[in-house]
């Protein structure tokens, strides 16, 4: 019998392994922007927004950054930055949207916004730090995927955590606890 | 398919506004920036005019100092002996040029827009 | 009493330190000559230097340079100019970004050891992820993508829930620890050497 006491830390655990293994599998296809990513991590942090606490939403950004930098070696470069900042944007957005009654929101308009404002920043620190004014050309195209990713994984995420039996059961786990 | 929700389409809305502002925004970045070109001695060589510079180019009489300072470009030293170059003036808009025909060095300002660069400056002018 | 220091730690505070005179170096032949210091130091700590990625990535930063023309115009590819000023300051930047993957990938490593709760929850979290890298479950034949992806993370979750948080234990030789740490130290002061001569002889 799992220990009740450890199930919520377990279940943030996983998550953020999830979360690290999933943006492994986007790190593995070589962009020109490192840091520029489809957001698909954000799937895990997706499924936790309507009953993680928003203290175990953040030890999940944090174990996330972490793991992830470890992981790919990028602790301390300009990597982690970027990718620090730009899912820390995310998650403060998505967060904060999530407080607007479900009537009026769903999760892929709060997938949208993570995904985009993630980019926004990134694009911002990456055109002043490393690649100078010249980038910004790419700027719409950028934008543009990851409004495009970001709705569609919002879009699967809800039909996911509507027919998924895995996700009721972790949601009720945590909150009995 | 879900149904979405109407901040969903307020949300994607504006992001599609800010793709949209993002693209304007890069075109008129681009078009706006200005750039000095001096040709002296078969070589070519390109300053932005936004950051002060001083440039010394070499021809058949000696040597010939262009300045960019404060948004406009100039010369201001050659080695030529009647020194009409330095009396040209400060030029600062795209089309306006200096020369040194003496040293046969030529300054002019384009703006730059990618589709520009290559095309706006004469070659054989002389 | 384990006396020994974490030689990841030892690693990792190696590799903070070379940062600041990897940076500051001006001067692109020194720079080069760090990097490739860079690229044996990754070897050493047994990581594979990912070639390709680096590529692109100094192609990507020294292209949008090269945009910005600055400097005497090399030659011209199609419509665009290629300036001396661009290129060494796309190469430049290049070297800094790409070096500082390179640092940390000889710095970092999984084995690194934090203090704490937040140590042991990283732990945990490092665990389920080794568990879904390399994860011998196979999808189920299940129809629909979404029914394969619930049963695959559940069995992944409530499978290994038990399961001992092994922490495997890397038993490096000590003399590999001994000439990586001899490296270490050869390293930054000879970082630190370059870019301290870098200045004075400006």
């Amino acid at each position: 019998m799992m220990e009740l006491s450890d199930s919520k830390k377990e279940i943030t655990a996983f998550f953020a392994a999830l979360s690290i293994f999933l943006s492994t599998i986007e790190y593995l296809f070589p962009k020109p922007f490192p840091f520029f990513r489809l957001g698909i991590a954000n799937f895990p942090i997706l499924l936790g927004l309507n009953f993680l606490s928003v203290k175990d939403l953040f030890i999940l950004f944090i174990l996330k950054a972490f793991g992830q930098a470890l992981i790919n070696g990028t602790l301390i470069s300009y990597v982690f930055i970027f990718s620090f900042t730009g899912s820390l944007t995310s998650l403060s957005v998505m967060i904060l949207l999530n407080r607007i009654n479900k009537k009026y929101i769903s999760l892929t308009g709060i997938s949208a916004a993570g995904a985009v404002s993630s980019s926004i920043i990134q694009l911002i620190f990456a055109v002043k730090f490393i690649f100078g004014s010249s980038a910004l050309v790419i700027a719409p195209l950028l934008l543009g995927i990851s409004l495009i990713s970001g709705v569609l994984l919002g879009l699967f995420t809800q039909e996911f955590q509507k027919k998924s039996e895995w996700i009721n059961k972790i949601r009720n786990i945590y909150l009995n606890e | 398919m879900h149904k979405l929700r109407p901040a969903d389409y307020i949300i994607i809305l504006f992001s599609v506004f800010i793709v949209f502002l993002s693209f304007l925004f890069s075109v008129q970045h681009n078009k706006g920036e200005l750039s000095a070109v001096i040709e002296a001695s078969g070589k070519k060589y390109i300053y932005p005019v936004s950051e002060n510079n001083i440039i010394t180019v070499t021809g058949p009489v000696g040597k010939t100092v262009i300045s960019i300072k404060e948004n406009q470009v100039y010369i201001s030293d050659s080695d030529c002996r009647d020194k009409i170059c330095l009396s040209m003036g400060k030029i600062s808009k795209p089309g306006q040029w200096a020369a040194c025909l003496p040293n046969r060095v030529f300054v002019k300002i384009i703006a730059k827009s990618p589709e520009n660069s290559g095309n706006n400056v004469d070659d054989g002018t002389f | 009493m384990n006396n020994r220091i974490n030689p990841s730690n030892i690693n990792f505070i190696t590799g903070i330190t070379l940062i600041f005179p990897y940076i500051q170096t001006d001067s692109l032949i020194i720079k080069l000559f760090l990097f490739i210091i860079l690229l044996f130091l990754v070897l050493l700590s047994g990581k594979k230097i990912p070639v390709k990625r680096l590529l692109i990535l100094s192609a990507s930063i020294t292209i949008f340079q090269i945009l910005i023309p600055f400097g005497e115009v090399l030659f011209t590819i199609r419509k665009l100019q290629v300036t001396e000023g661009s290129l060494i300051n796309g190469i430049n930047k290049s070297l800094t970004f790409t070096g500082l993957i390179l640092i940390s990938l000889s710095s970092v490593s999984s084995s690194l050891s934090f203090p704490g709760k937040q140590g042991i929850l990283l732990k945990k979290t490092l665990f389920y992820f080794e568990i879904l890298f390399s994860s011998k479950e196979k999808l189920s034949s299940e129809k629909g993508i979404i029914n394969k992806l619930d049963l695959y993370l559940d069995n992944i979750f409530f499978g290994n829930i038990k399961a001992e948080n092994k922490i495997s234990k890397n038993t490096t030789e000590l003399k590999k620890q001994k000439y990586r740490l001899i490296t270490n130290i050869l390293t930054v002061i000879f970082f630190w050497g370059a870019y301290l001569s870098g200045i004075f002889i400006k």
